[in-house]
C-alpha cells in the first residue's frame, strides 16, 4: 500500500513539475524571443561631439537615440541604450557593452558638421574588411579587425536603413576601395565603407547612422519636428527588422 | 685568326665597361631609391627656375557640398621626395575661398614628411592648434582621403600612405576617420603619374 502510494506520489510530482516548466518556458518564451538591438548615441558628457553655432552633436545623437528606443520597443524589439542621459562613456567601456550585448544590430547615432551648409543627411557607414595583409595580432589589436562576413552582414544592414530612408544606397565616391569589389561609386551614393572610429572594434553587425548635419538649416527644422523623428524612427525599425527577416 | 680573337675580346671588353658605367651613371640620377628614409627639412623645395607641373588635389564644391577632383600646379623640382612635400603642403594649404574649397580644419598643419624606399609615404600631422568640434566625419573624410589620393594619384612611386597625428600614431585626427597602417594603405589601381 505504501510502496503504491509513493508510485503515484512520486508519478503526480513529476507531472506537476513537468507542467510547471512547460507553462514557465510558455510565459518566458516572447521575452527570450524578442530581438535585441543595441543603440549608442556618440559622444556625452565633457566630449560634445561638433558644435555648429548652438547645435551640439552630443544632444542631437541622444535626442534621436530615444526616438529610436521608442520605435524599437514599441515593434517588440528589446533595446539597449549605451548611453543614458548626459553621461560619460569611455570608447573601451562602449566597445565592451556593444560586443557583449549579444544584440542581432548596433546602430551608432552620429550627427555631422560642415563648413558649406550643402551636405545634408542621412548617410550611412560600414567599417571595411581588414586587409588580408594587414599584420600580425598586434596590429590587429591595435587598430582593430573586421572579417569580410561581418563587413557584409553591416553593410546589407546600412542599405536596408538606406533604402527605407529614401537615400541613393550607392557607394559614396569617398570610399575606401576595400570592400567595394568592383562596384561602382558615386558623388550622390550616401553608403560610405570607410573606416571609423566607432565601428573599427565591434564584432557585431553595426552601422554608423548620421540622420543630418547641424550645418543644414533644412535637416535642423525637419528633425525638430516630432512628426519627422517618429517616421524616421519608424523606417529605421522597419529597415532593421527586414535585416533580421522579422516580419512586423 | 688570333688577331680576330683578340679583337672579339677587346670589344667584349669595352661592351662590358659601357654596361657597367651607364648602370652607375644611372643609380647616381635616381637618389630617391637611395638610403634609408627622406626627409630633407633644411633644402628649399623647388629652385625659381624649376617648371611647373600640374597635380590632382581633391576639393568640395562649395555649391553642391560634393567631393571634386580639382588641378593645381607645383614646381618639377629634380627630388621627387620635393615634390612629394609639394603637393602635400599645396592640398594642406589648398583653396578656402572660390568655388571649390579643400576642408582643412583651422589650425592643422604640416609637422614633417617622410618617403620610404619601400614606397611607404608619412605624413605627420600638427593638431595642437585645431579646434576639433568643427571637423566632422564628411570633412575627416574629405581631407584623409585627399591626403591619400594627392599622394598615390601624382606619384607612382608611392604605395602605402600613412598619417601621423603629432608624430605618434594615432586612431584618429578628429575623432571619427579611423587611422591606422592597414586603413590608409592605397589599394587604388596603380596611379598614373601626371603629364606636364
Amino acid at each position: 500500500m505504501a510502496s503504491k502510494f509513493k508510485k503515484y506520489f512520486f508519478l503526480a510530482s513529476w507531472r506537476l513539475g513537468a507542467g510547471l516548466a512547460v507553462l514557465w518556458l510558455m510565459a518566458s518564451a516572447p521575452a527570450m524571443a524578442k530581438p535585441r538591438v543595441v543603440l549608442d548615441a556618440a559622444h556625452g558628457g565633457n566630449d560634445p561631439g561638433v558644435k555648429f553655432k548652438s547645435e551640439v552633436e552630443k544632444d542631437w545623437n541622444y535626442k534621436i537615440a530615444q526616438a529610436l528606443q521608442k520605435a524599437f520597443e514599441g515593434a517588440g524589439f528589446e533595446v539597449v541604450m549605451i548611453r543614458k542621459g548626459d553621461s560619460v562613456i569611455t570608447p573601451e567601456k562602449r566597445i565592451e557593452l556593444i560586443n557583449t550585448s549579444q544584440a542581432s544590430a548596433v546602430i551608432i547615432l552620429h550627427v555631422d558638421r560642415e563648413w558649406t551648409g550643402a551636405q545634408r543627411g542621412p548617410y550611412l557607414v560600414a567599417e571595411p574588411p581588414t586587409r588580408p595583409e594587414a599584420g600580425d595580432s598586434l596590429e590587429i589589436q591595435k587598430w582593430g579587425f573586421v572579417s569580410p562576413a561581418l563587413y557584409h552582414s553591416s553593410l546589407k544592414l546600412a542599405r536596408a536603413i538606406g533604402q527605407k530612408l529614401g537615400v541613393n544606397t550607392e557607394f559614396s565616391n569617398l570610399s575606401d576601395t576595400r570592400g567595394l569589389a568592383g562596384e561602382p561609386t558615386s558623388p550622390e551614393g550616401k553608403v560610405f565603407c570607410l573606416p571609423h572610429q566607432s565601428l573599427r572594434f565591434l564584432t557585431l553587425p553595426s552601422v554608423v547612422l548620421t540622420p543630418l548635419f547641424l550645418s543644414s538649416t533644412s535637416d535642423i527644422k525637419k528633425y525638430s519636428s516630432s512628426g519627422n523623428l517618429t517616421d524616421f524612427s519608424d523606417k529605421v525599425v522597419s529597415a532593421t527588422s527586414e535585416f533580421l527577416q522579422i516580419s512586423q | 685568326m688570333k688577331k680576330k680573337g683578340t679583337l672579339k675580346i677587346t670589344l667584349s671588353v669595352l661592351f662590358i665597361g659601357m654596361v657597367i658605367f651607364a648602370a652607375w651613371k644611372f643609380k647616381k640620377q635616381t637618389p630617391e631609391k637611395m638610403g634609408l628614409v627622406q626627409r630633407q627639412n633644411q633644402s628649399p623645395l623647388f629652385e625659381p627656375h624649376d617648371k611647373s607641373v600640374t597635380i590632382f588635389l581633391k576639393a568640395v564644391e562649395l555649391e553642391t557640398g560634393r567631393p571634386y577632383n580639382i588641378t593645381t600646379t607645383i614646381r618639377q623640382s629634380k627630388s621627387r621626395f620635393n615634390q612629394m612635400k609639394q603637393a602635400v603642403l599645396a592640398f594642406i594649404q589648398g583653396p578656402r575661398s572660390g568655388k571649390f574649397q579643400v576642408p582643412v580644419p583651422e589650425g592643422l598643419s604640416l609637422n614633417e614628411f617622410y618617403f620610404t624606399p619601400q614606397g611607404l609615404a608619412v605624413v605627420d600631422l600638427s593638431t595642437t592648434q585645431m579646434k576639433k568640434e568643427s571637423f566632422g566625419f564628411f570633412e575627416e573624410t574629405v581631407f584623409v582621403r585627399g591626403i591619400i589620393e594627392v599622394l598615390s594619384r601624382n606619384f607612382f612611386e608611392i604605395k602605402q600612405v600613412k598619417i601621423l597625428v603629432d608624430g605618434q600614431d594615432a586612431p584618429t585626427i578628429a575623432g571619427h576617420y579611423a587611422l591606422g597602417t592597414a586603413d590608409v594603405s592605397v589599394s587604388v589601381p596603380m596611379p598614373e603619374k601626371i603629364k606636364n
